[in-house]
């Protein structure tokens, strides 16, 4: 009984980083002064699997991209999307959430 | 995007396969000069600053197609045409800066060339999604018409993929542009 405990255990650990909860991914950009611009952010990142969403600060110049349970999306992958998007890319910086749900207008 | 002040009527419909350039359709009828173009419009970005608080570009925009008249002489005359200016612009959540020239050739018809500058200040600073109004001064610089110089103090309001600009000139000419992003 104590060595299944261990093994349940061990699988835990070993499994973990491939049972990613649904994240957020905070994007550090520079440029994105427009909303109006700024739109293409959302085109291109919503055509990415695994993507649920994603909210624009225009004062922080951070970009939130919200993903999915299970899938990833790799800083390579946002910096070539900012990038493509026609923004310089500084930084992210991933972690557990969810965005938060737009207020109805 | 459709463009009308009190001179010119313009659409142009384009798609941007990068960031670096963008080529579609562009139609323009001058009213005073009676001269009409229909073309293909090339627009490249020839250098993007990405700053933490503001954006600056510069473009060269270029076409080429036929160009037809009303005028006299040149009645229902169609030429080869082409076209050729650059653009730049600054701007930050604050403030805009921009400057366009344009020269036009439009073979035996016409031969011209315009300058324009904008300055704009935002009354508020809105969120991304909010409704978002600038208010702009136009400043058009036609050298070879009697009117050389207009002034047209206009409205720049943009939500989503919707921008309109609406504003009176000097000369008591409305202008109306609208754009929407696909």
């Amino acid at each position: 009984m104590k060595q299944l405990g261990f093994l349940i255990v061990f699988l835990g650990i070993v499994l973990m980083p491939f049972s990613a909860k649904a994240g957020l991914a905070v994007v550090k950009v520079n440029g994105m002064v427009c909303d109006f611009c700024a739109q293409s952010l959302e085109k291109v990142f919503m055509e990415e699997e695994g993507v649920e969403g994603l909210t624009v600060d225009l004062d922080t110049q951070e970009v939130t991209i919200g993903i999915e349970d299970g899938q990833s999306l790799s800083k390579e992958k946002i910096e070539e999307l900012i990038v493509y998007s026609g923004y310089a890319f500084i930084g992210v910086t991933y972690k557990e959430g969810e965005l938060p749900v737009k207020e109805q207008e | 995007m459709s463009m009308n002040n009190g001179d010119t009527n313009s659409v142009h419909a384009h798609y941007s396969p990068s960031i670096h350039y963008s080529v579609g359709y562009k139609g323009i009828y001058h009213r005073d000069r009676e001269l009409g173009f229909n073309g293909v419009q090339l627009n490249y970005l020839l250098k993007r600053w990405n700053n933490p608080a503001s954006q600056a570009n510069v473009y060269f925009k270029t076409g080429a197609g036929v160009g037809y008249s009303d005028r006299d002489a040149f009645d229902n005359e169609f030429e080869p045409s082409s076209f050729a200016g650059f653009a730049a612009d600054w701007e930050n959540r604050r403030y805009f800066v921009g400057y366009e020239n344009h020269y036009m050739d439009a073979g035996d018809i016409d031969e011209f060339y315009t300058q324009k500058a904008r300055v704009g200040i935002a009354p508020y600073i809105g969120d991304y999604g909010d409704l978002h109004t600038w208010l702009m001064l136009q400043i058009d610089h036609a050298p070879d018409e009697d009117n050389q110089w207009t002034v047209t103090p206009l409205v720049r309001m943009f939500k989503g993929v919707h921008l309109w600009e609406t504003g009176i000139n000097n000369n008591g000419e409305f202008l109306l542009n609208y754009i929407i992003r696909y």
